[in-house]
């Protein structure tokens, strides 16, 4: 993997966003944020708060009113290609993006599509598949793998184009805590800045140097992560105060 | 998860699980040709072909049996047509019909057994297939294993829940039909994840299969070799 230079602006700068669904509902409103170069930020808010939403923003999947800057490219029709290359997106349900038949197709799908030669995108894929642990399993059907194997290559698939920005949507979902543990750890030696959605306000703890807070589609606070779940605690109030420490999964 | 039986075949290292899909595919085409052209009292081209793919099973180190019995599915299909015929006044038409149907179906599942999907698909789409197909049968494959899963799971949660009796199977059809339902929402909803994951990594509405295997020289012996056995048993 090459080594990553940072650009002399912010990574992602993002102004006035607003983003309504077909079916009406309001999604997004005024979201303004920006993460600068070497930031891990983690998007903290309820079920239906905008966050997920608001990363599909970003690499132009669903798109809003607003203007999105990446790598200081405008985000625009033309500038598409680029900015997908540089926002790398690791989806919370492995299975959605792994769709090829075997992991080396799935591995090697964003090279191709990068237009680089088949023999590079075979060697790149092979070597990030190494680099994750998972030389062994480069001609085996998605299917066969474990969750844990599952969001090792998804992140494979996304690390082999060299992105400058990871987006990781709830990346420890459905892992064990050995996987969990194992994924932590490769995240934390990526020099990528990061976006993390999640609920888990341990796991924002552990990888994020700020977190923004979603509260029906606006972004309406920003800070250390210990400060904006200290400060929202209450989104949280009908558990028992044992139980905020872990995760907003508890209320169930 | 079961997985497809099938696709471990596949998996295998036998001579023919090495040679290139194209020669496999190419092979199977003469071979359904000549099997399709075969008079329906030529008993004995009907034997040898039979004896042919026996032994291929076994070189290929498939169990006989399971291959056998599989190729059964197609005999619902096979026998309402032979019966027809045989209605028709054609009983020898309907048994050939029968024994040509079941034989293709042997020699279909051969392939797949000794073809990983993927390599099959490769084959395919190198052979000139149209690609929109490719696709289609390729998604079919890799979201076939997911559905699945969903559906045992929502199989077990309804067992976890149903009654018992009479209102046990009251209750199955109504778990089965809303199960269908909910299976439909779902991949409606999946397809919609996939695209969105594609689209994060820069598709532009063109796939790209790696290739498994090159055709060599061994591929070539090998599909004009058996072709031309094929083609001497027909026509001796």
């Amino acid at each position: 993997m090459s080594l990553l230079t940072a650009p002399a602006g912010p990574l992602i700068e993002v102004r006035d966003l607003h983003f309504q669904y077909e079916d009406g509902t309001k999604a997004l409103e005024g979201v303004n944020f920006t993460l600068e170069a070497g930031e891990t930020v983690a998007l903290l808010g309820a079920n239906g708060s905008g966050k997920t939403t608001f990363v599909l923003q970003l690499n132009g999947v669903l798109r809003g009113e607003g203007s999105i800057t990446v790598c200081g490219l405008p985000l625009t029709k033309e500038t598409l290609p680029q900015i997908r290359s540089k926002i790398g997106m690791v989806f919370q349900d492995s299975d959605e993006q792994l769709f090829m038949p075997t992991v080396l197709d799935d591995v090697a799908f964003g090279p191709l599509n990068q237009g680089v030669p088949e023999e590079v995108a075979i060697a790149k894929a092979k070597l990030v598949l190494e680099q994750a642990g998972l030389a062994n399993v480069w001609n085996k059907a998605p299917y066969h793998l474990s969750a844990g194997e599952k969001r090792r290559i998804a992140l494979a698939g996304v690390l082999v184009m060299e992105p400058e920005i990871l987006v990781l949507d709830e990346p420890t979902t459905f892992l064990d805590p050995p996987a969990e543990h194992n994924l932590l750890q490769l995240l934390r030696g990526l020099p990528q800045g990061k976006l993390i959605v999640t609920h888990n306000v341990s796991l924002a703890a552990s990888l994020a140097t700020r977190a923004v807070f979603f509260d029906k589609g606006q972004l309406v606070a920003s800070g250390s992560v210990d400060e904006i779940a200290r400060r929202f605690e209450w989104t949280y109030s009908d558990l028992p105060p044992a139980d905020l420490r872990y995760s907003a999964h508890r209320r169930f | 998860m079961h997985h497809v039986l099938l696709d471990r075949w596949s998996q295998g290292a036998s001579p023919l699980h090495r040679r290139d899909a194209r020669a496999k595919i190419l092979t199977l085409l003469v071979f359904l040709v000549l099997m399709a052209t075969t008079p329906a009292q030529a008993v004995a081209i009907l034997a040898t072909y039979s004896a042919l793919l026996a032994a291929t099973i076994l070189i290929a180190g498939l169990p006989l049996g399971g291959v056998l019995f599989r190729a059964l599915a197609v005999l619902p299909f096979s026998l309402t047509f032979a019966l027809i015929s045989w209605l028709a006044g054609e009983p020898l038409r309907g048994l050939a019909l029968v024994e040509k149907s079941y034989l293709s179906t042997v020699a279909v599942l051969l392939l797949a057994g000794v073809t990983p999907l993927p390599s099959l698909l490769a084959g395919l789409e190198r052979l000139g297939t149209p690609r929109l197909l490719v696709l289609v049968a390729q998604f079919l494959y890799r979201y076939l294993f997911v559905l699945s899963e969903q559906a045992q799971h929502m199989r077990l949660a309804a067992a976890c829940r149903e009654g018992t009796g009479g209102r046990r199977r009251k209750s199955r059809f109504r778990a089965a039909s809303g199960a269908l339902a909910v299976l439909f929402a779902r991949s409606y909803g999946r397809a919609e994840g996939v695209h969105r994951a594609m689209q994060a990594r820069g598709f532009s509405g063109r796939f790209s299969l790696l290739g498994a295997t090159r055709f060599g020289a061994r591929d070539a012996a090998f599909l004009f070799i058996v072709s031309a056995f094929l083609i001497l048993v027909r026509v001796a």
